[in-house]
Formats: C-alpha cells, structure tokens, sequence
C-alpha cells in the first residue's frame, strides 16, 4: 500500500485556458460564417494563414526563449489570437498585411512582453493596429457585400495582389456603413439622407448588422458557459450605445442611432471578444465596469471625432494601459477590514 | 443580505446565495446519506494528547494502569486553553510515548490495550435533571468531558460558553463546509433530539436570548430530523435557517456573514459581535455526557472517496487506527491512494493510515493516487476567478505575483493573512496554479520574517542596554576621577598623604612571581 502526499486541495481543477481557448473560438463561429456568407471566402483565406503563421511564430518563440512547446501551442492562445486577427482585417488584403499584424502581434506585443499572461497590450489589437497605421489604404479597403469573387480569385489576390480579369480592387470594393456616416456627415448631409443609400438595412448596415447579431449570438454562449463574465461587455456596450443615445437624442439628424452604433463595425467582436481578453484588462468586477465603460466611451470619441471610422482597437489598446491602474484603485475590501488595503 | 439583525424572527429563514464560493455538483460530493455504523471495539487504541487548540495535555497515568472507559488519562493544568482526555475504551495503558498525530505535530499518545467487557467509569456527577442545574454546574461538566469543537477547530468549547454577559445570538453550525463530508448530516438525521437538547444547555450557559440551527437546504432526511425534532420542542428561542449548498458556507466567518450579515472584525472572534458559534456535533456530545455521563470518547467520521469500496460514516471512538475506518469501508480499491485527514478540498494528507482518529477527523477522504492527472501549470492569465469565488474577498491573482515577486509588504497590504485557505481558487484557476499552496507558504515565511524581526528587534534593544549601561558605568567612574582630581588639588596635605599611602601600597605588595 503506498500514500501519496501532495497539499490540498485534492479535486482537480475543472476547466484549463485551453478549454477556455477553445470555448472562445468556438464562439467566433457564427461569425465566421455569418461573416463568409457576406463578404466572400476572404476571410477564411485570412484565417487559415494567420492561424498557421501565428502557431509557427509561436513554436518559434518558445524555442527561443526556451519555454516548453507543446503545452503552450495547445493551449489555444495563438489560434484565438489569428482568429482575432482574420477577423478585425479586411476580407481581401494581400498576404503580407496578415503576416505583418500576426508577426507583430505574436513577436512583438506577446512574446517580447513576457508571453501568455504577461502580455500589457491585447496581441491581436496591437498587430491589427500596427497594419492599419502602417498600411492604410489596404486595411480600410472592405469589399462590397455580393462581390462575387471566388474562393481561387480571392486566395490569387491574397498571393498576387491582382484581381482576375479586368476586376480592380476600387470596383469591388466600397465604403462601410460607418465610412458612409463619416463621410457623408462631413458633407453635410443628414442622417436621414445616409441612412436611405446602398449600405443601409432595417436595423444598421446591411450585412454588418448580421455579424453583429452573430457576434453577440457567440458572446452570449461564452456568457452562459461562464467563459467570460458580464462586466466588461455590458459596461462598454451601456458606454457606447448611452452615449450615442444622448447625442442622437440632442441632434438626429447629425448623430447616428445607438442601434447603428452597437450593430456596426467591430461593436459585438469588441465587447465579447476583444475588449473581455483578461491578460490585458482589468481583474477586479467593479475595475472591469469601469474598464469596459472606457472603452465604450473611446470608441464612441473615436468614431465621432477621430480619423478612423471605427475605433475599438485604440479604445481597447488605450485602456489596456489603464488596466493595472484600475486593478490598483478597484481593490476589494477584504473580510472583515474596514478599509480597502 | 438576510434578514440580519432580527435574530428572533419566527420561522425558517432561506438564506440567498453569495456571489462567491464553489456550488458542488457531482454525485457523491453533496449527498448525505451515507448509513452510520458502530465500529466494533479496536484491540488497540492510540490515544493522542494533543487533540485540542492549546497545550498538550499531560498524562495521569502510568504504563501498566488499568482504566475504564470515560476515565481522564490526561489534563491540563487548571486555567490553561486545553482539554481533558478521556481513556476511549477500558483495558491496560500499554505504552507511553511520541508517535505521529494526524493534522498535528507528533506528541504523546496513550496507548491502551482495551477490555472487551468494556465497563465505564463511575467517577462523573452528572446532574439528575440538566435543565434545572446551576450554569456553573454546566459549565463544569463541559470542561470535564473534554469537548472541543467537534468541526474540525477543536477549541476547547469550556472557554467558547465561558463568555460571561453580552451574547445575543448562538449559531449551531450544521452546514459541512466541504463536499464529501456528512458526518454532521447523519448526526442531525439519527439523534436530532440529542442536538436540540445540548443547544439548549448550550442557551442556558450562555444567557442568550436566540438561536440560529444552521443547515444546508439540500440536506434531505437531517433537515427533516431537525424540523420534527424542533417542532416536538416546542422552544421559540431555536430557529432553523436554510443554507444555500455552497463551499464554504459552513466556515464560522462565512456563516456568520450569511446568517446576520455582519463580518467578523479582522483578527476576532464571533464574540465581538455578540455571536458564539458551535458545531452541531459539539452541542450533542454536552448532551450526551449530561445524560449519559460519557465523556467525549468517540466520534463519528465520515469515510469516503474513490479510493475506499463502500463510503460510510462510522462512529469510531478516539484512538482508533485509521486503517480500521478503511477496512469497514470496504478496504482500499488501488494500490496508491492519496488519504485525507478533512475534505478533499481543506483536508491535510496522511503518510500513512496507522495513524489515530482524534477528536479533529470528521471525514477520512481517499482518493486513487491516478485520478490526479498532473497537469502543467500555466501562466496566470488574469481571468479574476479566484477573486470572484474568494469568500474572503482577497485577489489571489495580484497575491501570488506579490509571493512570486517576494515582496512581503504588498503581500501584508492586500491581505494575506486573512486567507481561510479554503482552496476555492485553486478550483478554479484554468492554469492550475496551486494558489493555496502559495499562499500557506506565503505565510510561513511572514511569520518566519516576524519572528527574525522581533529577535532582531529584542538583539538591538539589548545592545543598546548594553551600550547605555557600559557609557553610565564609565560616566559613573570619570566622575569619580574628577571629584578625587578635584579634592586632591585643593587640599595639598591630602593629597601628600594619598601619594604617600600608594607609595606604601606598592613597596607591600608582593609583585607577580614574587611568591
């Protein structure tokens, strides 16, 4: 008879960060199809790259700093990473735009910080950014929904940069429906106006709207598995909508509705899957309002008054740096004490 | 929260379920009933000294005594925090010595080679009718039996009901914190009366006017046992309240906090409140020696686990080996076993099972040594989990970078020291850091620094004496100097004499060797 000795407790943990990293992925699906369905088979061409690039930038990183492989690889986090990625670029971008936001958000944003855990900046926001600054005109490009382009034409363009035949970029493509607000409202037209052209469907952009639904359709099922608590997509999506409420309500005809606000661009995959990435935000219930408040509220300023039509990933990679401030003031009080420590 | 303050509420009262903790839901972990079995009588019993909070208790006996059940082999001297221990079984005190205690350090143990006839010892006085007797008679025979918390604390409960005026409340704790465990489950389900009845005496020691019986809503046929017995009672000062299933809800702090929503002020006692609370097994174990005049010569402990055949509760008496526990559950089921002392997620693992019952087990947990998968612990990702379930409020994720950082006083700051070290966080931290391992380290090594600080602190003082009393002396003798100096220059024919006297003195004295 032999007795092993190990200190309590003596149950096993009943979930790992693969499990949580599968779930989230698992989560994105409804998305990825909503998304494919829409926009043509861009962005699985996108997915399928950044995901191989992302696991073999990964196992390089490791290597180097002479951390175990596998266990880390299979813990899921470069996949969601990718998929982040995949998501947040356009569906047609040459295949370097990819490489450039998965090496920097691997490499630089993760592994140079530390990797898993150790990260200050969201991995996939930091290489999302890093092209969108770098490369402009190729990550603000979004193709029209119905382009038509097939799986070949579109994995030719992600290889070569050309279009089959005598299609260009510029004809296929056009503005979203936060481009056109932007824009149109610079022109001084009025919100009724923008809202009767091409982009535009019953509840927000036509298209944008669905993925949306599918984003937030996902978010809801991480939310029931307890994969990610409500704080941080509640407070954001309260922030952004409340405040596009007010304004809408002092001015419709110069301020979009909190509907078009919550079911366009990168809303719901911002406040279910991006701004909820626990490494680089807030730990504490009460820091994670405020934190998700933030980000609302600068994605609101961004895409009011700032040069980008959407602004989640600044609002997201600017709060992650507020996020150990937070943590510091929204200290619980502990049993008993009368005072936060 | 509650209700809180409203102690005298009629009724039961639901208690809501807290924000924190983990809510048990596999088979086995939550339900109670497990048959309770008598053990039959150990040729052996090793009988440890040290099975309460306080001072080991020193023997009375000698090697080769013959005892009787109930009887006191050991004590402690009057007005120190201990208990009396009592000889489990009649039979010869065989041996005297050091041997490995479960949960504690190795102390002096008895042991006792028992005597099936078994009689009992007819030295108690206990009072034909408890109910009429005088509270200092009560209390008396609480310390007399030896009853310690029977919830796995083992403080002496002489000194928990010694509390004078000032109670309000008295919480009869029947809520078993960890899953697994339903020793108190079968206790309340097969001698609810026996419960009420110490509760009762328990009121009457105290003076206080209301009592809360804790017990968990999911508790089937005890919860049932309870309310007949409380309804034949008839006594409007006992109340029951339902407690929602959650770990660890049956902590005294935590319970405190559920039950009145106060908190227990940091480092005191439910007695600042105005609150006492006992275990439901310590309140049957007064009722039991006032009645029977048996002292606290067993207990009953829950054995269970995958690695056991047949989970029982077993009412064992003190000393038993705990390889016998294994045996009436039906003996091991693997050859490698992890075996608790406690519940899987507090209990303290043992090196082996020849190892005494004493009156702290109330659950043996054994588990299959291959149902633990080791698996890699990860990097903290900061999914607050552990803040969310800590029923203490602390943020384990931003404690154990303090820890792994070293950096004591931001440990001390966010509240180490009040860490129950429940293991909720462990549970459920998806990197499997052994959190509570951490932490329990983390505050071995703050004492350790304590304890280097104070004798840092007492060596310093000491030197300084040290150096303050040796300046004095030499002040003490420059002055001396002067004041001769002074004498001498002021009065020449003095100091001609002096001169002359030393003169003399040193042609006297025999010089080194001279002899």
């Amino acid at each position: 008879m032999k007795f092993e000795m190990q200190k309590p407790p003596h149950l096993l943990a009943h979930t790992s960060v693969g499990d949580l990293m599968r779930r989230v992925l698992l989560a994105l699906v409804p998305m990825l199809l909503v998304g494919t369905w829409f926009l043509g088979p861009g962005i699985l061409v996108n997915l399928v790259f950044a995901c191989v690039l992302c696991c073999l930038l990964e196992a390089l990183m490791l290597r180097l700093r002479t951390r175990p492989v596998a266990p880390f690889l299979l813990d899921g986090s470069a996949v969601v990473t990718a998929a982040l990625i995949a998501l947040a670029l356009p569906p047609l971008t040459p295949w370097w735009v990819t490489a450039t936001a998965c090496l920097f958000a691997i490499v630089f944003a993760k592994h140079l910080y530390g990797g898993l855990g150790y990260n200050l900046f969201n991995p996939a926001m930091a290489g999302y950014v890093a092209v969108l600054i770098s490369f402009p005109q190729h990550v603000a490009t979004w193709p029209l929904f119905d382009n038509g382009l097939s799986l070949t034409d579109t994995a030719s363009f992600f290889l070569s940069g050309k279009l089959p035949g005598s299609a260009t970029l510029d004809g296929i493509s056009g503005a979203t429906p936060l481009d056109s607000i932007r824009i149109q409202l610079g022109q001084m037209r009025t919100m009724t106006e923008i809202m009767a052209a091409a982009p535009f469907g019953e509840l927000a952009g036509r298209g944008w709207q669905w993925i949306n639904l599918a984003a937030l359709a996902g978010g809801l099922w991480l939310l029931k598995t307890k994969t990610i608590r409500w704080h941080i997509p509640v407070a954001m999506l309260t922030a952004l909508g409340g405040l596009q409420l007010i304004f809408f309500a002092f001015d419709p005809s110069s301020y979009a509705s909190p509907t078009i606000a919550l079911l366009s661009g990168g809303t719901m995959l911002g406040a279910f899957f991006i701004a909820t990435d626990p490494v680089s935000g807030a730990t504490s219930n009460s820091g994670r309002l405020i934190y998700g408040a933030g980000i609302g509220a600068l994605t609101f300023t961004i895409r009011q008054w700032g040069a980008y039509p959407d602004g989640i990933a600044f609002a997201v990679l600017l709060m992650n740096m507020t996020a150990p401030l937070i943590d510091r003031y929204t200290l619980p009080r502990v049993y008993g004490e009368r005072h936060r420590p | 929260m509650t209700s809180g303050q409203d102690f005298n509420a009629p009724g039961e009262q639901t208690i809501v379920s807290p924000v924190w903790g983990i809510r048990f839901t596999s088979p086995g972990m939550t339900d109670g009933t497990l048959p309770l079995k008598t053990l039959p009588l150990p040729s052996q019993l090793i009988v440890p000294l040290n099975q309460h909070v306080g001072i080991a208790a020193a023997p009375l006996v000698t090697v080769g005594a013959k005892v009787l059940r109930g009887q006191p082999i050991a004590a402690v001297p009057r007005g120190s925090l201990g208990a009396t221990v009592h000889a489990p079984a009649a039979g010869r005190i065989s041996k005297i010595a050091t041997h490995a205690v479960p949960g504690r350090k190795a102390a002096l143990c008895v042991w006792i080679e028992t005597d099936p006839a078994d009689q009992q010892w007819p030295g108690y006085s206990v009072p034909a009718d408890p109910s009429a007797a005088a509270t200092s008679e009560l209390r008396a025979a609480v310390a007399a039996a030896g009853i310690v918390g029977l919830g796995g604390a083992t403080f002496p409960s002489f000194y928990k009901l010694n509390r004078g005026n000032g109670i309000k409340l008295l919480i009869i704790n029947g809520v078993e914190c960890e899953p697994y465990i339903n020793c108190d489950v079968a206790l309340m389900r097969d001698r609810a009366a026996s419960i009420l009845s110490g509760t009762q005496l328990m009121l009457r020691i105290l003076d206080a006017p209301a009592c809360i019986v804790a017990i968990k809503a999911d508790a089937g046929a005890a919860l049932q046992a309870m309310r007949a017995a409380l309804a034949a009672l008839q006594d409007e000062r006992i109340r029951i309240a339902l407690i929602p299933p959650v770990y660890p809800a049956g902590g005294e702090a935590q319970l405190v906090q559920l039950l009145t929503g106060q908190e227990i002020p940091a480092g005191g006692l439910p007695a600042d409140l105005g609150i006492v609370c006992n275990n439901v097994a310590t309140a049957a174990a007064i009722a039991h020696f006032l009645r029977t005049g048996e002292p606290l010569i067993s207990r009953i402990v829950t054995v269970t686990g995958a690695g056991v055949a047949s989970p029982v509760n077993i009412e064992a008496r003190i000393g038993t080996p705990i390889s016998e526990l294994v045996s009436a559950a039906g003996g091991y089921t693997s050859d490698t076993v992890r075996i608790v002392m406690g519940g899987p997620m507090m209990g303290v693992p043992l090196a082996t099972d020849e190892l005494p019952v004493t009156k702290a087990c109330n659950c043996i947990y054994v588990e299959p040594a291959a149902a633990f998968n080791k698996t890699a612990e990860m990097p903290c990702i900061r999914c607050g989990e552990c803040a969310t379930v800590c029923p203490v409020r602390l943020t384990p994720q931003m404690l154990l970078q303090a820890q792994r950082t070293s950096d004591f006083e931001k440990l001390q700051q966010l509240g180490l020291s009040e860490c129950i070290e429940c293991g909720c966080c462990d549970y459920v931290c998806p990197s499997h850091i052994p959190l509570t391992g951490e932490f329990v380290s983390a505050k071995h090594t703050q004492w350790d620094i304590r304890f280097e600080q104070r004798r840092a602190r007492a060596a310093e003082s000491n030197f300084r004496a040290r150096e303050a009393r040796l300046y004095r002396r030499a002040e003490a003798r420059q002055q001396e100097l002067n004041a001769q100096t002074d004498r001498l220059t002021t009065n020449p024919a003095d100091a001609k004499a002096a001169l002359q006297a030393l003169l003399e003195r040193a042609v006297d004295k025999p010089r080194d060797g001279d002899t």
